[in-house]
This record gives C-alpha cells, structure tokens and sequence, in this order.
C-alpha cells in the first residue's frame, strides 16, 4: 500500500496515498501514477462538499494533460501550478483561487482569453445553458473580452448524422481526443495544425461524416463546450415489450429525475427514446426469467415482487416414474426416467448448501423462500442490460408501479457519472449490503448471531466502494501488491495465470463470489510457503460488464483479526487454492504435447474415450445413455480425435469451464472434485448451454405444474426447461451406462492424464 | 469384438476353456465309439447331454439381442462380458452339436437345423473377422469419419457450400438459390484429421467474382455437383482418388491462380465425400453380416424348438 502525504489545500490538512493504481491508455498494463494535487482536492470535497479547484481538460476518468491550465494552484513556487498534474508532496501548502488573490487572477485570465475565441452563448449554452467554459466565466465573475472576435469564422461541420462539430467553439481541451482514443479506443480524432490554425481532426482530417468515427457520443458527451453538440436526432427505440404501455420521456423531463439531474443534457438529448416510462398494473408481468433482456428498470413509484418461478429442483435419473419401477415389453424390461426432485428428496454430491440465489437486482433471493420486494428508487436488471444476460427472475408488480426502462447506453452512462454513481452507491449501501454480504457465502456463515451480523454490516456499510469494469479491463495482474479484497455484484471476472506456454484461466467468479483474499493473507504462516508475500498470484480481468464491492485491505485484514472463525475459513479457501493451482501447474508442466492442451483434455476428470480401433461405431453407447435419461441422450459419438481415441461429446469438466460464465442465477458450480453440477435453481434459460464450446450441455423439458405468476390462486401447466449434462450416472449406481452397455470394450471412462498415459504408452509399444 | 496380442488376455482364460470341453468331448465321444462300436446319436445319453447343452447355449446365445435391445441399462453384467461369452460358447456349441448329431445328417429336419448352426457359427465368425479389420482400416483410411446417419446431410452441405464458393468466384447464379448461400466469406482451410485440429488455420477472405473462371462452374455442374450430394452413384470420375487428383489439376491450368485456393478447397470437399462413401461401404460391411446371423438364428432357435419336441415326443 502506498505512503500516505499529508498536505494543506487552502488551510484545510489531508492525507492521501503518494500514489493511485490507474492502467496505461490501452488498459493491458497496471501503472501506479502520483496522486496530484487535484485527486486530493477530490478527497477533501468528500469531508467539505465543495472543490475548490475548476477544471476544463481534466475529468477524473481521463488522464491529465494539463492545456487548459484553469486548475492553477499555488503551491509556494515563483509559478503556479496545474492541479490537475502536479503530484502532490509532504507537506505541501496549497493555496487555491479560493484564498489566493494571484491564483484567482490567473483563472481569470485564462477564462477570459479562452473566451475571447469562443462564440459565446456557443450552441450549448444556448440550448441547455450548460456550457462548461461559459458557466466558469459566470462563476469567477470573468469581465466581456477586451479582445476582438477573431475575423475569420471555420465553417461548420454537419456531415455527420448525429453530431455537430463547431470547430469556433473549441478550446483544445482535448478531451474529445482522450474520450475517442484512449475510452472508447476508435482513434479518429487527433489534433491538426499549429499555433492559432490547431484543432481537432477526424482522421486525416475528413469531415466527421466522412471519417471512420462510429458516431457513439463518446466526444460529444465528454466536449466541455458547444464544439461538439448532437443534433437532435434521436435514436428512435422503444422499451416496452411485455405489455405495459410505454411513455417517451424527454431530456428536460429526465434531469428534473433525482437520479438523471447530473446527466449531460446533451447526452440525454442525443439518446432520448432509450429511457421510457412504463406503467404497471398490480399483478402484471414485468419480465420473465430465462427471458432475454436488454433493458434495466428504474422503479420510480409503488412496489414490484421479484420471485423465481423456476421449481427448485434438479434433474435426477431414476428407476421408473415416481419411483415407482415402471415395468416395460413382456413385463420384463424395467426402464429408467428422468424426473426433477427437490434437494430434501435428494441430494446432490458436491451441491452448495445456499442460503441465498443470486439475482440481478439489489436483493438476493433466500433459498427457502425465493420472493423478495424491490421499492422505488431500486434499480433492477442491471446485468442483462449491460451483458445481454437471460432474465434472471420474474418480476411482477406487488401494487400498480411505474418503472422507467432504460437502454445500455443510458445505464452506462449512469454508472460512469459521480453524481449518479454516487446515488446509486448510496442506494446500495443504505438498502442492499445487507442482503448482499448475507448471500456471499463466506459471511453467509461467519456470524453466530444476529447482531454480530448487523454490526459487521454497520461495519461495512461506510467502507466498501462499488468499482465498475468493462469487458476485457484488468482489475489485477499477477505480481501486483495486493491492496484489496473484493465481492462480485454483477458480472463474471476471469482468474487467470502467467504460464510458460500463455495464460491459464483458473477460473470464474460469478455474482455472490469473492477474491483477492490470498495476496492479503499471504502473511500469514499457513500461506507463506505457498504464495509470495503481499502480492497478487493472479490475474483477474472483467469477463464483461463487472460491479464489484471492493473492500480494502486494511479493513479486510481488520475484520480478519476480529473474526478468528473468518480468518480460518479465509486461510483454508486460500491453502486449498494455491494447493489446486499448483497441482493443476505440476500437471500441465509434465505435458509435452501442445495438441493435448489445445484440445482441453488435461484437465478433464472424466472423459468417455472410445478406442476406434475396438468401437464397431453400433452406437450402443449413445443408446444407453439416452435409455438412462429420459430417452434424451446427454452424449454425442463425434468429437475431437487424440490418436487412436474418439473423445465423444460429454461433459470433460474443462480447465476452462466456460460454460458457467454468464448463468443470471449462478447454478452451475464445479464441484470441489471439479466435476459440473447444476444446482437446483437453475431457470433454464440455456445460457450454459449456449456457452458450452463442446455442445456438452443440453435442455430437457419437464412437464411442471406452476402457479400463474399473473394469477397466483391458480396454477398452470408449463415445460420447465432445466440444464442437463453428463452425471456419470451417478443418480443411477455410478457405473456410466454408456461403458456399461458397450459390447466391443471400446467405451472407457478414464482422466485427461490416464488418456496421456494410455497414448505415450501406446506409441511405445 | 477386438481379439488381438493385446487384449488376448481377457480372451484366453475362454479359448482354454472351450478348447478343453471342445477336446474333452471329443475324446470322450472317440472312446465311445469305440466301446459301442458306432457314433453316439442323439438319443445315446452323451448325445443327448451333448444336445441339451447345446441347445442351452443356443438359448443363452439368443439372449444377447434380448440384453442389448431391451436391457441395455440393466446390471446384469457388461455388455462386453455377454458377448466375450457370446462368441466362446457359440464356438463350441457347434462341436458339440455335431456330436449331439452323431455325425449324421438324420431327417430334413435335422439337417437343415445342421446347415443353419453351421451358417449362424460362420456368420458370426466372418462378422468378428470384420469386426478385427474394419474399425482399423476406417481409423486409418477415413480421418474425415463422421456418424454414419449423418453423411448424406453433411454430403449435402458440402454441396451447399461449394456451390456457393463456385458462384460467388464465377460470379454465377448457385445451382441451388437460398439467401444463406449467396452471403458470407469465402472459407478456405484444410479438413480436419485425426489427431489435429486444422479448423483453426481456415483462411477468410472476401467472396469476389474472378474473371475468367467459367471453367470452374463447368467442371462443378459436370463433375462435382452430383458427386457430393449423392457419392459414388453421382459421378464415379471424382469417386477415385488418382483420377480426381488428375482432373483438379487439369482444372487448375484453365483457371486463373486466384481461383486456385477455391479449387483447392472443392478438391477438398470431394476428397471428404470419398471418405464418407469409403466408410459407408466399411459401414455396410461392419454390420451387414448380422443381416444374415441374426435371421438364421432365429430360425435355429425356432427349429430347434421343434426338434425337441419332435424328438422328445418319439423319444
């Protein structure tokens, strides 16, 4: 952890970290750059409220380059300052505009020369009267220009469909250039020119229509001025879809919304049509689970009832329906089924013993009682929004609602804005951490008693920061300091390794996981051997849109010494880790064959193998499958081929188990021998088996009898989808059918590493 | 069944075991032949041992269908275990029934119950014969094998797609119009073996007419088109491999180069449509045997129902 600097902004004393994580502009490589004297000027607003430093250039989620100097401070020197760039030092006395009459003169100054260029009221200021230079003018009291209006006006640019380029109203702030190169990654807008005739370009300099620009409002949003304005054209989209009539919303009408207010009218005038109002009867549906969805819901009045429809059941094979022995041809032939039973008939090896179901709103669902009420001001759908997830519960009105659905672009936005950030933050600390640290598995348990719980919440409630991540952004790599612990909130995050060879995914994390405790505890003497002290020993990176809770590792490593049952728990979950990555390695490490590992096979813990050599192709095996399941075979007789062997499409139990990235409910688990096991509540919404890169997973319909979520009383006849996949016959007696049952000793069920011996054995011979 | 040097081992305790019953009886039936000075028939007491045992062994044979049609999830022993019985007690069910006859022929009764042991013991014989070569022969010969069901659909998306790599090159109409064929890249990459995934090194490119190519689109209608959606029957020019390496290097000199990898990947495709119709004919000959075990075998069972009851009726 960084050395914390203590310093003095306009009188007021802060400490703050010398230095801060950020990642270098492609998002591949962690960088620690120096705190600066306007990051701690952001810390002492949170104890004040108020900044006392103006920017232009700079934005928190950008990095600094310090043109516009109107963040000048005076820090003792014969010359002022950028705030925004200066790394902050002990004991440094900083005197802002606030308190200091030269800086105050020097902000001045600048705005009014900036001024000078700008065609004020610009386009901005005009429509929305949120100009950001304009609005610095107004508050520093910055007198008309002396100096002329330049003579020569620069054309407009309205070659693009959606956005309007006025280069008179630009102050090189290059924001745009940061936003379009290094956020959104599209590299078309650059700088042209020199001295007076500078500004910005899009590709070689093209009108906007013209250039590569992909027109996603990234510069359009981040501009400061008029430069960059939309015009008016907005994406004609609707969110309704399941019944409720639904009512466009403008601009205005947004930022009047507690929620929205901080948002750039711009922006929301360049989307408007991705946030409708939607207006609910008691009873009626708002989505269903399983369902696709692209859409969050924004509950602005009454109550919603989110529930899970799905019986919590798992597939189990059986001898005869009902357990009944259902007897066949002749009165000889017993035959097996395949029905849904709930864990109290029985259950599952390996199965997790779940309090709570993760879903995709702030609550999670408690396992023996799946109903919970979600009230204005929640927001729910979050994660099949930003990841095109399947619903992953039904939500129906509890009373007549109106929601407000929203579309990615809007929800993103949101979670990028402070201010929204911020209220959504404070939503989920004052309502949601309860229910969130209980369905974690590791606090699930922890407590003896209730009140114990609620002071570790008490606890929490002030101390964790929700962090956002996009698609493929590192959270850590392998070797940093470990600084942090973390719990996932929505999304999937990839557990990764540096190996000779590339990376090895160890594996993924879904909502209700955590990680980052081993670099933390490495200290400790049952870890020490096992993994370097106070750093990372993997990667982990979003898989997609990811909400972390990240807690940090003073607190973390507080509650640890408070809670000797935690840190034991702690220090087994990381021994048991390190111990399984390092088998894993020591395997890996023994492979001399890269088509073995290209193939995925070292990893598997049970492969159905058929000699080709021996197998008369009679599909016997595949018969007897799908006679133990329900006449639904879970096997394939083709796949890959690894010498003399047909590795035959069933459930291997990949190194890289893809297949559970993305589940809404999280209730397709590895079991601690590694092995697959879908869990009761799984919804069926076939997103493993969509995932599964084999086709190893397949949907098998059971005819259920379910209450009508529209009319409760009364119940309704539905085919509930669920996961199946290879159990080895386990239901049945543990002998895999489908070896069972093959005539010619061509069907084998052997491990990745026995399949190895058996070729390097075979080439020998 | 597979029975080489290898697995011998779980085969041999078997072969021992009927080679001892089989030469027992032998030398037990010679010494009675030449205590009573003829061959026990089958109404001598060995003979009639010799006969139910047989006959029981028949039964228990029969058995095998029943266990493998309608019992396939029962545990009542592996699969592989009934049928390593099935082969080695159906070996030596014939000498003993040869021995049950007297070595006469008897009634037309009895012979044709003789001819038919006799048919079902070689088809069954010939059957594991091919089960010993042909799984081999296939591993080796068909590294483009796919389920047997499936050939005459993927033979016609083969045809799909080289359909739509000729029009899109020759800037024709497809044979066949479907929205689905007239878009996407072209694919070109080498099939998969065993052993190696290839899939992964397919080139892309973008479908664009070449000039001058008519030839390919001729040589595709006349040759090839037919070939891959039927096999064999279609056109037997590309069927062999030799005469279709000589006709797609032909067709190479009358093409521009930049067509050469399209007709690379339809030599390809042809080179896969032989495989399949080499491991339809191994297919056939793998299974076809029991075409004529199992309908013999159920006759011998039936007739040898009647033999017992005739003979035990005269007894």
């Amino acid at each position: 952890m960084s050395n914390l600097i203590t310093l003095t902004i306009d009188g007021q004393e802060i400490s703050v970290p010398a230095t801060k994580t950020s990642y270098d502009p492609l998002g591949k490589k962690k960088v620690e750059i120096p705190t600066t004297i306007y990051d701690a000027a952001l810390e002492l607003e949170k104890k004040t409220g108020k900044n006392p430093i103006p920017i232009l250039c700079h934005r928190e989620h950008i990095r600094p380059v310090a043109v516009c100097r109107v963040c000048m401070v005076d820090v003792g020197g014969w010359t002022l300052a950028p705030a925004c760039y200066r790394p902050v030092e002990p004991n440094m006395k900083v005197q802002t505009a606030a308190t200091s009459k030269r800086v105050e003169t020097s902000v001045k100054i600048l705005t009014q020369l900036l001024m000078a260029d700008h065609p004020s009221p610009c386009e901005k200021q005009q429509k929305h009267g949120d100009c950001e230079l304009e609005k610095l003018a107004k508050d520093f009291n910055v007198p008309p220009s002396p100096f002329a209006k330049p003579a020569q006006v620069k054309p407009l640019d309205d070659s693009s469909l959606v956005i309007a380029v006025d280069h008179n109203a630009c102050i090189l702030c290059d924001r745009c250039v940061r936003a379009c190169n290094e956020i959104r990654d599209n590299q078309v807008i650059g700088r042209m020119g020199k001295g007076y005739k500078a500004q910005i370009a899009f590709d070689l300099n093209n009108p906007m229509g013209d250039s590569s620009c992909v027109a996603c409002g990234e510069c359009m949003v981040s501009c400061p001025t008029g430069a960059l304005t939309n015009k008016s054209v907005a994406i004609k989209s609707d969110a309704s879809g399941d019944g409720a009539k639904s009512e466009r919303i403008t601009a205005d009408e947004l930022k009047k919304l507690p929620l929205f207010e901080e948002l750039s009218r711009p922006f929301l005038s360049f989307n408007e049509g991705s946030v409708v109002r939607r207006r609910f009867k008691k009873g009626q549906v708002i989505c269903v689970e399983g369902k696709p969805g692209s859409t969050a819901f924004f509950i602005e009045s009454g109550k919603v009832k989110i529930f899970l429809q799905a019986p919590l059941k798992h597939v189990k094979s059986k001898k005869g329906k009902d357990d009944q022995v259902d007897w066949g041809i002749f009165g000889l032939i017993r035959k097996f089924t395949t029905g849904l039973v709930d864990r109290a008939a029985d259950h599952q090896d390996g199965a997790a013993a779940p309090r709570f179901i993760p879903v995709d709103a702030p609550v999670s669902l408690r396992f023996d009682n799946p109903v919970a009420t979600l009230e204005a001001g929640d927001i729910f759908g979050e994660m099949s929004c930003m990841n095109n997830y399947p619903r992953s519960a039904t939500v129906a009105a509890e009373e007549d609602c109106v929601c407000l659905e929203m579309h990615r672009n809007v929800l993103y936005i949101l979670q990028r804005n402070k201010k929204s950030r911020a209220w959504l933050d404070e939503r989920y600390r004052s309502r949601s951490i309860e229910n969130h640290l209980r369905s974690v598995g590791l606090f699930a348990t922890l407590f003896s008693d209730e009140a114990q719980f609620q002071h570790f919440v008490e606890q929490m409630r002030s101390r964790v920061i929700l962090k956002q991540y996009t698609p493929g952004e590192p959270i850590f790599h392998q070797g940093d300091p470990a600084d942090n612990f973390y719990l996932v909130r929505v999304g999937f995050v990839k557990v990764s390794q540096d190996r000779p060879g590339g990376e090895q995914v160890l594996k993924y994390i879904g909502p209700g996981g955590h990680f980052g405790e081993i670099g933390l505890l490495s200290h400790l003497p049952e870890l020490r051997e096992l993994a370097p002290p106070g750093v990372r020993t993997a990667s982990c990176s979003a898989l997609d849109h990811v909400e972390l809770v990240q807690i940090s590792g003073a607190d973390f490593l507080q509650l640890a010494e408070q809670a000797p049952q935690f840190r034991e728990r702690l220090v087994k979950i990381g021994v048991d880790t390190l111990k399984s990555n390092e088998d894993q390695r020591k395997k890996l490490d023994g492979v001399p064959l890269g088509n073995f590992l290209q193939q995925g096979l070292m990893n598997a813990q049970s492969l159905l193998v058929l000699d080709l050599e021996k197998c008369t192709r009679c599909d016997e095996c595949t018969k007897a499958c799908a006679d133990s399941h329900g006449d639904i075979t879970r096997l394939i007789r083709e796949g890959l081929r690894f010498d003399k062997f047909l590795v035959a499409s069933s459930c291997r139990s990949c190194l890289d188990p893809y297949c559970m990235v993305g589940c809404p409910v999280d209730s397709i688990h590895r079991r601690d021998s590694r092995e697959m096991i879908i869990e009761d509540w799984c919804i069926g919404c076939g997103n493993c088996a969509n995932n599964c890169p084999y086709g190893n997973i397949n949907m098998h319909g059971f005819d259920e009898l379910m209450p009508d979520p529209e009319n409760p009383s009364q119940k309704k006849a539905y085919v509930q989808q669920k996961a199946t996949m290879c159990d080895l016959c386990s239901d049945l007696d543990g002998q895999p059918s489908c070896v069972y049952a093959c005539p010619h000793d061509a069907a084998h069920r052997m491990s990745g590493e026995e399949m190895l011996n058996l070729v390097q054995k075979g080439s020998k011979t | 069944m597979l029975i080489d040097r290898k697995n011998w081992q779980t085969h041999s305790r078997w072969c021992f075991a009927v080679v001892f019953i089989t030469l027992a009886s032998v030398v037990w039936f010679c010494c009675l032949r030449w205590y009573s000075g003829e061959w026990a028939g089958g109404s001598s007491p060995t003979g009639f041992a010799f006969g139910l045992i047989g006959g029981a062994i028949i039964v228990f044979e029969c058995f095998l269908w029943v266990r493998k049609k309608y019992l396939r999830t029962w545990r009542i022993g592996r699969a592989q275990t009934w049928l390593k019985i099935h082969i080695w007690l159906g070996l030596l069910c014939l000498p003993l029934l040869v021995m049950h006859s007297g070595l006469r022929w008897g009634g037309w009764l009895s012979f044709v119950l003789m001819l038919l042991l006799i048919f079902v013991v070689a088809s069954g014989v010939f059957g594991l014969i091919l089960q010993n070569i042909l799984p081999k022969r296939m591993l080796e010969e068909i590294p483009a094998e796919t389920i047997y069901s499936q050939i005459d659909t993927l033979g016609g998306q083969l045809f799909s797609e080289a359909d739509r790599l000729v029009s899109v090159t020759c800037g024709t109409k497809p044979l066949v119009t479907s929205a689905e064929l007239e878009s996407g890249p072209i694919v070109v990459g080498a099939i998969r073996t065993v052993g190696l995934v290839q899939g992964k090194s397919l080139e892309l490119r973008p479908a664009v007419p070449i000039a001058d190519a008519e030839a390919l689109k001729m040589f595709f209608e006349n040759e090839v088109a037919s070939f891959l959606r039927r096999g064999r029957e279609g056109n037997p020019s590309v069927a062999d491999a030799s005469k279709s390496a000589v006709l797609f290097q032909n067709l190479k000199t009358q093409v521009p180069p930049a067509a050469h990898d399209v007709v690379s990947a339809i030599e390809n495709f042809c080179e896969q449509r032989r495989q399949w119709d080499t491991q339809a004919r191994m297919h056939f000959w793998l299974h076809s045997w029991l075409l004529v075990h199992f309908p013999f075998s159920v006759a011998l069972l039936v007739l040898m129902l009647v033999h017992m009851f005739v003979a035990l009726k005269f007894y």
